[in-house]
């Protein structure tokens, strides 16, 4: 009976892992095909293998000049994003009436992005931050804020007291207390809102064409999206673009597993 | 490769001049193909603009926006010419902003309405993407720029080109991209089952009949939010007794539903029913989906544009004939007399920087130079029909562009029904209900009554 | 003088914020709510329409249809995204072998990027040249066979499907956190009761995961809201609005059909569904937790 059970969970779980695998599997084998192969045979194997995909990516559509763009734009979203999430999370986690603006802030997550499409574009042309990283980035800022105060507030109510009073006696600041005490226990929760921003950053592509339209500065995902054309797509080169795009996330997410997983539920904690 | 040599030695070089629009002159045949090409090159693009500013050092910013760009054929060819022009260009700070595809059309809205159009940019034909920006008073009227040109003149456009860009008499855009649609079949399948081209409907029906028995589509056709439906739909509807006098008139009447549409959309339930077209149309939707059925000979027909002429395989493109779509029940129009085509895309000019006297000199010379017979010829190579009445050099071009060229030279050239409907949101509802009538959600019957109540809706 | 301080200390770390977020979020809503007031194509002016856009919406069936559409969404997601992602790693925290190797794997998924998996996806599902079907014959089940996407009945689930699969692995990873910070005493306890795996997970795990619970619920409702890619890449929401979600319905009004005041209207109710959603849910929670 023990068996029974063992062996079936085993292989669920295992059913779901090759499910999950499999598209990766996709990705990575399409981008060694060449763009009939994608549709004559897409499951397979290639026939002839083209590593030229890559080559001609990362040179000729300037993946390399859109790589570092886009690590750029995501680091500094999600540095921003953290720092005024955790300070804004931690004054609504410390002060008791602050329960309207909390609510103030969560509203954010069920907005759609296309829905402020328009307003803040027009608002960044008159900011004069149009086709700049910075206007991009303050979007992007934004537009992951209120999961990362949601998820951060509920991470350092579970922070005792005890231990910022500790320090106040201490002698310490409350802005060194923030730095030196809180963020440090925070670093799971950190951990789990940056890797999510960056993960909606790094693949966002609305914002993007909208806002960035010189060559110089464009984004991974539109580089990528620019292999797609009107009428016709090569698949295969954008399988390739895909790969290299996943691979520093699934870095992050290996980096920060442990804080990551740590971080998801202690952000749940409600307050 | 030896085909091509062949054929061309045949028709005596065949002079291909840019024969859509000429095709389209007075409805009828190709006879004033030759007369156009007063090939008046002059392309040293006339560095005249460098003479303007320069005082204070500071250098005048002239940002164009396009979409021939990344997976496009053309992109290569057309973003080389962009490259040259900008390096002999130094007195211009060049702003190119290239978004693929369709994206391209969402990011000019959306700077329209924050007020950011740049200063010169590709676009759509027609009144569902024009009038808004005509209402507006952002887009300048061509006479103007023509006045100004040195190189570019209306007459090197047919009047019909020119009315795809017309919004209350005046020309708002300047064509750029012409197309013509054409039915190729893969010639070696038709012969593995000892089958002819049809001519008829029942012909057509014995050929599925036969191609499906082995496990062949006859004919890839797909409907994902219209593409490419909608082409082989204007098609199918200009078979029928008024089907393109009525098309014509919906700008006025308002009226879709019309007898020539309505067959159709039976034409089209039938052929479904009788397993024409593959089983999933939205799958085999949109023109990658669609052509790849073709070239991987799962189909073995299909109906082709020129801007996928790039993606067709060099050895199906040996294997295919081109075809004429066989006549259906009830049809009155011969089917090889016409085609279906239009200008595709138009180079428009915001009218506020036309009136910057600092930026003037500069547009109309760049305006000159994209539309210059070097540029044009230049991105011919990549698959561009170009909707100026020009000479190209054939030797520049694939074998597939100089057969579908010489092919649909001798058919009237009639536009499809996005040239002629007035509203985006009726259009897009003709697009979505195309879906449904190909994927059999909807009946004929249905399929007209939703259209026709967006269009009233529209009035 | 110590609470003085606290208020200058409290406002200048949450102005930041406050600031960045009302500027670059509230406003943009602020000013999305005042276009669903008007009738606009996005270049010519406005005109001023009161709630003629919503008493529009009230009566449009397409509207409805992808509001039906969006609830199924919505269902299905809290079925099986967060359902087997409780599942699944109620299962997976009990495994001590390639606990790693799974946890990393089944995020995968999350990080491919949306389109990717939509066009994988629509690849899998062609009837005519696609793998689905041909499964479905080599195990003997022809008769399941479908056109997947030109089928009223299938279309919307054949949509569903990659984005709510893509997704059960963030679950996957949340729940399983969270269970193992289920005390040991509890779980030994339980046993020692002699509690079945299914008692020990309603009676021990549930209540003490019940706060991460809600989290999840409250982030598949209102990423069902939000759905947008997959629909896009996969049918364009099509045959008709067959597979269409509010969302992406929202973008096609305001943006093909350049019909922004009504496009705008949507976004208003997105938001109304939401903040409805959320303020029952709480209720509920809150009664069924005393």
């Amino acid at each position: 009976m023990q068996r029974v059970t063992r062996l079936s969970r085993g292989l669920v779980l295992a059913v779901f892992a090759l499910s999950t695998l499999f598209p990766f599997y996709w990705v990575l084998v399409s981008s060694l095909k060449d763009k009939h192969q994608i549709y004559a045979n897409p499951f397979g194997f290639p026939v002839k293998w083209h590593w030229g995909n890559y080559a001609d990516i990362w040179q000729t559509a300037h993946l390399s000049r859109y790589f570092w763009n886009s690590l750029f734009i995501s680091a500094c979203a999600v540095a921003i994003m953290l720092l005024i999430g955790a300070m804004a999370a931690y004054v609504l986690a410390r002060r008791e009436k602050s329960g309207w603006l909390y609510a103030y802030f969560t509203l954010g997550i069920m907005i759609p992005v296309h829905a402020i499409l328009i307003p803040s574009f027009v608002l960044l042309k008159q900011l004069h931050l149009l086709n700049s990283h910075f206007g991009l980035i303050l979007i992007y800022i934004v537009s992951n804020l209120s999961l990362c105060v949601f998820v951060l507030h509920g991470f350092l109510k579970g922070i005792p007291r005890e231990l910022e009073e500790a320090a106040a006696i201490d002698g310490y600041g409350r802005v060194r207390t923030f730095v030196s005490i809180v963020l440090p226990l925070a670093k799971p929760g950190l951990a789990t809102v940056g890797t999510l921003g960056f993960l909606n950053c790094w693949n966002e592509y609305l914002f993007a064409y909208v806002l960035i339209g010189s060559e110089p500065s464009k984004t991974l995902t539109q580089g990528v999206m620019a292999l797609t054309g009107q009428y016709s797509t090569d698949y295969a080169l954008v399988c390739a673009g895909l790969v290299v795009s996943m691979l520093p996330l699934w870095l992050v997410y290996m980096l920060f597993q442990e804080q990551i997983v740590k971080g998801m539920t202690a952000g749940a904690v409600k307050g | 490769m030896t085909w091509l040599s062949a054929k061309m030695k045949k028709s005596a070089s065949i002079v291909l001049a840019a024969t859509l629009v000429a095709g389209l002159a007075a409805g009828c045949s190709n006879s004033n193909n030759d007369k156009g090409s007063n090939a008046s090159p002059s392309t040293d693009a006339s560095p005249s603009a460098s003479s303007s500013p320069n005082n204070g050092g500071d250098k005048i910013t002239i940002r164009f926006a396009y979409n021939w760009t990344g997976a496009d054929p053309k992109a290569s060819y057309f973003e080389g010419k962009l490259k040259e022009y900008e390096a002999k260009h130094p007195e211009i700070a060049f702003k190119f902003e290239a978004t693929p595809g369709e994206e391209h059309r969402t990011k000019i809205k959306v700077d329209t309405t924050a007020g950011n159009l740049p200063d010169i940019f590709t676009y759509w034909l027609g009144p569902v993407n024009l009038k808004p920006l005509v209402d507006a008073n952002e887009i300048l009227d061509m006479d103007e720029y023509l006045s100004k040109s040195g190189t570019v003149k209306k007459e090197q456009y047919t009047d019909i080109a020119w009315s795809f860009f017309d919004i209350g008499g005046k020309k708002y855009g300047l064509p750029l991209e012409a197309f013509k649609g054409f039915f190729m079949a893969n010639r070696e399948l038709f012969q593995k089952y000892n089958l002819e081209y049809p001519k008829t409907y029942a012909d057509l029906i014995n050929v599925a009949k036969v191609f499906n028995d082995n496990g062949i589509v006859p004919f890839s056709m797909g409907s994902k939010n219209g593409q490419p439906s909608h082409l082989f739909f204007s098609y199918l509807t200009y078979q029928f007794q008024n089907g393109f006098d009525d098309a014509q008139q919906i700008p006025q009447t308002y009226q879709y539903d019309t007898d020539a549409v309505r067959q159709a959309a039976q034409a089209v339930t039938q052929m479904k029913e009788d397993g024409i077209f593959p089983s999933d149309t939205v799958a085999n939707g949109d023109w990658g989906p669609q052509l790849s059925l073709y070239n991987e000979e799962k189909a073995a027909m299909v109906y082709e544009f020129p801007w996928m002429i790039g993606n067709v395989k060099p050895e199906i493109v040996d294997k295919s004939d081109l075809i004429n779509f066989p006549a259906l029940d009830g049809s009155v129009v011969d089917p090889s007399s016409y085609t279906i085509g239009a200008v595709a895309m138009g180079l428009l000019i915001n009218r506020k920087s036309f009136e910057d006297p600092a930026k003037q000199q500069a547009l109309v010379d760049f305006a000159d130079f994209i539309n210059s017979d070097e540029v044009l010829g230049e991105v011919a190579k990549g698959g561009l029909f170009p909707a100026k009445q020009m000479e190209l050099d054939p030797s520049t071009l694939s074998p597939l562009y100089a057969k579908a060229m010489e092919f649909t030279k001798t058919q009237n050239v009639w536009p499809h029904h996005e040239s002629y409907v007035p509203d985006s949101n009726a259009y897009s509802v003709i697009l979505s209900s195309l879906d449904e009538l190909f994927a059999g959600f909807v009946s004929p019957e249905d399929y007209v009554s939703k259209t026709q109540k967006a269009l009233d809706k529209a009035k | 003088m110590r609470r003085k301080h606290d208020a200058v200390f409290y406002g200048a770390f949450v102005l930041p914020a406050v600031i960045v977020y009302t500027l670059f979020m509230i406003y943009p809503v602020a000013m999305s709510a005042g276009y669903s007031l008007t009738e606009w194509n996005g270049v010519t002016a406005k005109t001023f329409e009161g709630l003629g856009n919503y008493q529009e919406l009230i009566a449009d069936g397409d509207y409805w249809q992808v509001v039906r559409n969006t609830g199924q969404l919505i269902a299905y997601s809290l079925v099986f995204q967060v359902g087997a992602g409780l599942a699944i790693a109620y299962l997976l925290a009990k495994v001590v072998r390639g606990f790693r190797f799974y946890r990393s794997v089944y995020f995968i998924p999350v990080i491919i990027s949306p389109v990717a998996i939509g066009l994988m996806f629509s690849l899998f599902y062609n009837s005519d040249t696609g793998p689905l079907n041909h499964l479905l014959d080599s195990l003997g089940l022809s008769s399941w066979k479908r056109q997947w996407l030109s089928d009223p009945h299938t279309v919307l689930k054949a949509v569903m499907a990659p984005q709510i699969w893509q997704y059960i692995g963030l679950y996957v990873v949340i729940f399983l956190a969270a269970i193992q910070q289920v005390p040991e005493e509890l779980l030994e306890s339980a046993r020692m009761d002699g509690a079945g795996p299914f008692r020990t997970f309603f009676n021990v795990v549930m209540p003490q995961i019940w706060d991460v619970f809600q989290v999840c619920v409250i982030l598949a409702v209102t990423g069902s809201l939000k759905s947008f890619d997959h629909a896009w890449v996969i049918t364009s929401g099509g045959p008709g609005n067959a597979s269409s979600f509010i969302a992406l319905q929202m973008f096609k009004t305001a943006f093909i059909s350049n019909q922004i005041g009504y496009g705008s209207a949507m976004t208003i109710t997105i938001l109304a569904y939401a903040a409805l959603f959320t303020v029952l849910f709480k209720r509920i929670c809150a009664r069924l937790y005393n």
